[in-house]
């Protein structure tokens, strides 16, 4: 199949940037995406030019590396399909696809569509844990846990972290991203402890990092390759609440211990 | 021996009232629960107001009552204006900091599915908020600057009086149906603030809220096509 590519080359954080075109006619439907943009790198190598810098770790979707935006859809038009999984049987001979990079204040951009995520992993490390007693190992079952709740942990567990819920949001909000880490951790009773404080000091990063607000618009979820809810950013607002009416700067000198 | 635990305590020594108003769930906390209260003063306006359609007696009668009513006049004048300035503070911040957070726009549009109603909010939003202050000088304060020949204790000659200019009559018919989408999301979306979310109850509410969205905004339609159906003259 043959397609026409116009893609988002910019050299830098500072350079302004510009779509390029690209007649790209040896696409194959069984390629992926970025199989597609490889195939057209070795041709752009081959005539000397630069080629496209584009994000990429494991192509299998679970990784959260890749993600650019493809005519308007993060990761592209296919619902819970990271682009490393998105196949050119979808797409059409003859298609036009503009390619763009998640666009954020906290992701600048590092070169046409890479883009730095850390601000992600900053709002991990403000509280995304659980702190526990190393020691022999426990018995498997010592600490019960019910079912639907576990499902409900892993369905926000299934957060790759690849940003995707930050280009959707018309106000380049992460709350998806922070709520699905609250609720998986705050959902069992490993994290049950820290749940509050965990709220606390993951919301006041993810704002510190400059990601806009929730505004319950709905498109992250839309957007969302792992198919994270929206009942995920209620539980962030809720333990936020919870931890605001009850936060105590040190609960006593420690005790006796 | 104090145990060492990893520090996921919050910043101390600040005041957590600032630190919540400073974050985006504390805003739209704020925001939604001033906006119920606005809610509940939108519901009683109209249905105080619905009573122009029973002529000139009764509704002077009301307007009477209210202005007698000192102490329920008052009480609501102050906490709606408290209501109005810290909804629209929040509503402000969030969205300069929303515009903030994506300094370079996206060249090629979102393809997003989200309703209009929830992308709007802030043009509604301020939509209202022009059209709240319009129609207090209009037919609160009777300023003559936007109300030539107000009468002062005619509730209902006042009305009719506004409705009889076409210019007023479509700027009152957008503002309601501003107010209408604007409620329409902001009856669902409260919900998401204060932490409430349940497969049980979110599909009711949201189509709930565009129900009385809808509901309201035909009912203070009625009042200004009221008029200029001659079911409300003089």
């Amino acid at each position: 199949m043959r397609l026409t590519l116009e893609i988002w080359r910019q050299k830098g954080a500072d350079d302004a940037g510009r779509f390029v075109r690209y007649d790209h006619d040896d696409v194959s439907e069984h390629m992926s995406f970025l199989e597609m943009l490889d195939v057209l790198n070795q041709k752009l190598i081959g005539k000397g030019e630069e080629p496209v810098s584009f994000d990429s770790d494991c192509r299998e979707g679970i990784c959260g590396m890749c993600g650019f935006v493809v005519n308007g859809y993060p990761h592209g038009p296919q619902p819970l399909t990271t682009v490393c999984q998105l196949h050119m049987r979808h797409f059409h001979d003859g298609d036009v696809l503009r390619l763009e990079p998640f666009r954020a204040k906290a992701f600048p951009i590092i070169r046409d569509l890479a883009i730095d995520r850390s601000a992600l992993d900053r709002v991990i490390m403000a509280g995304g844990y659980t702190s526990i007693n190393a020691g022999g190992p426990r018995d498997a079952n010592s600490i019960l846990v019910g079912k639907k709740e576990s499902d409900l942990s892993m369905d926000a567990a299934a957060c790759i972290g690849c940003g995707a819920c930050v280009a959707a949001c018309p106000n380049a909000s992460a709350s998806l991203f922070t709520g699905g880490k609250i609720s998986h951790l705050g959902l069992l009773p490993q994290g049950e402890p820290e749940r509050k404080t965990r709220a606390l000091s993951m919301v006041e990063r993810h704002n510190a990092e400059g990601f806009g607000g929730c505004t319950v618009i709905g498109a992250c979820a839309e957007a969302c390759p792992k198919g994270l809810k929206l009942d995920f950013i209620a539980r962030m607002n809720k333990d936020y609440l919870a931890g605001t009416l009850t936060f105590r700067e040190e609960a006593s000198g420690g005790g006796s211990g | 021996m104090s145990v060492a635990t990893a520090s996921t305590a919050a910043p101390a020594k600040v005041s957590r009232l600032s630190v919540f108003w400073d974050s985006q769930v504390g805003k739209k906390f704020v925001s939604a629960v001033t906006g119920v209260l606005l809610f509940v003063f939108v519901v009683g306006h109209i249905l105080g107001n619905l009573q122009a359609f029973q002529g000139a007696a009764k509704f002077n009668a009301y307007a009477q009552f209210l202005q007698n009513t000192k102490g329920l006049i008052w009480t609501t004048r102050i906490v709606m204006l408290g209501a109005l300035i810290l909804h629209a503070t929040a509503g402000i911040q969030l969205y300069l900091r929303a515009r903030a957070a994506r300094p370079q726009p996206y060249r090629v549009p979102l393809a997003n599915p989200a309703t209009v109603s929830s992308k709007t909010m802030i043009w509604t939003g301020l939509l209202t908020l022009a059209f709240i202050v319009y129609h207090l000088l209009d037919l609160t304060l009777g300023a003559a600057l936007v109300h030539s020949g107000f009468v002062h204790g005619d509730a209902y000659l006042n009305l009719v009086n506004t409705f009889r200019s076409t210019g007023k009559v479509l700027f009152y018919g957008v503002s309601v149906i501003g107010l209408g989408l604007h409620l329409s999301h902001g009856l669902y979306s409260l919900w998401q603030s204060l932490g409430f979310r349940h497969p049980l109850w979110t599909p009711s509410i949201t189509k709930a809220a565009v129900l009385i969205g809808v509901v309201l905004a035909i009912a203070y339609l009625s009042i200004p096509a009221g008029v200029v159906a001659g079911l409300i003259r003089l």
